[in-house]
């Protein structure tokens, strides 16, 4: 019964704290982190000189280590404050976002495993068959440290997408 | 055959509550923002501690906010006749 009347009523009432929900904000975090991290791998031929360390897929960890740090002790101060300015404390995660995160988690190792198969297949293939000198620890490490991103990458894929849908019933 | 639906007046009890927030209503259950808009838009169920809670906070019971729609024949009513 959510008639139009009631509907039009509603526009004109302003919406209180525009903040976005924790899950929300950390899948468009590690969205940006690791495009961005992608980004700088794809044109590594322009930033000769740094440490190939960096460039390599380790910044995914470091930056998002580095970024959630900082973001929890932001959180935590603020709601400390609202604390001691008595104000009420809003809810940073409910059932929803629970719900939202397995999901995104489920969608994340489905990917993450498709890939990883497909990259060991592919360097046992390649190596095993023709160079089996060089099948080495360090391309197993390369190939599980690719696959985090991945389900980095398609977790947080899934969480905007599944939030993104969600705000825009927002109006 | 039409599928079962859940739908509810939570937005019209916030507004004949004294034009109550959905940050206010989230604020009294304990859950964000975006959860009571995705339960007024029906684009999500609630769980039944939740729908309890929402009740509740309107100082109604269960049944009173939130319905179950269904094709005819499908209700309990229409079951007992």
């Amino acid at each position: 019964m959510t008639d139009r009347w009631v509907t039009k009523q509603f526009r004109r009432i302003r919406i209180e704290s525009g903040e976005m929900s924790v899950l929300y904000f950390f899948g468009r975090l590690n969205l940006i982190i690791v495009l961005m991290v992608y980004a700088v791998n794809l044109s590594e031929g322009y930033f000769e000189g740094w440490h190939r360390w960096l460039l390599g897929i380790n910044l995914v960890p470091l930056m998002l280590v580095t970024f959630w740090t900082l973001e929890t002790v932001k959180y935590l101060w603020r709601r400390k404050k609202r604390k001691e300015d008595g104000k009420p404390l809003v809810a940073a995660w409910d059932e929803r976002d629970t719900l939202i995160f397995y999901k995104a988690l489920a969608c994340g190792f489905a990917v993450a495993w498709f890939f990883l198969v497909l990259g060991i297949g592919w360097y046992a293939m390649y190596f095993c068959l023709s160079r089996p000198e060089l099948l080495t620890a360090n391309a197993i490490s390369f190939i599980i440290r690719l696959d985090v991103s991945v389900l980095v990458l398609f977790f947080s894929l899934s969480v905007v997408l599944q939030k993104h849908g969600e705000e825009k019933l927002d109006g | 055959m039409a599928e079962e639906r859940v739908t509810n007046f939570i937005r019209r009890l916030r507004f004949e509550n004294g034009e109550m927030t959905q940050q206010a209503l989230a604020d009294r259950v304990g859950v964000t923002r975006q959860t009571i808009i995705a339960v007024e838009a029906g684009k999500y169920m609630p769980s039944l501690p939740l729908a309890f809670k929402l009740a509740r906070s309107f100082g109604m019971g269960v049944e009173e906010v939130f319905q179950l729609e269904g094709p005819p024949g499908q209700t309990p009513e229409s079951k007992e006749e």
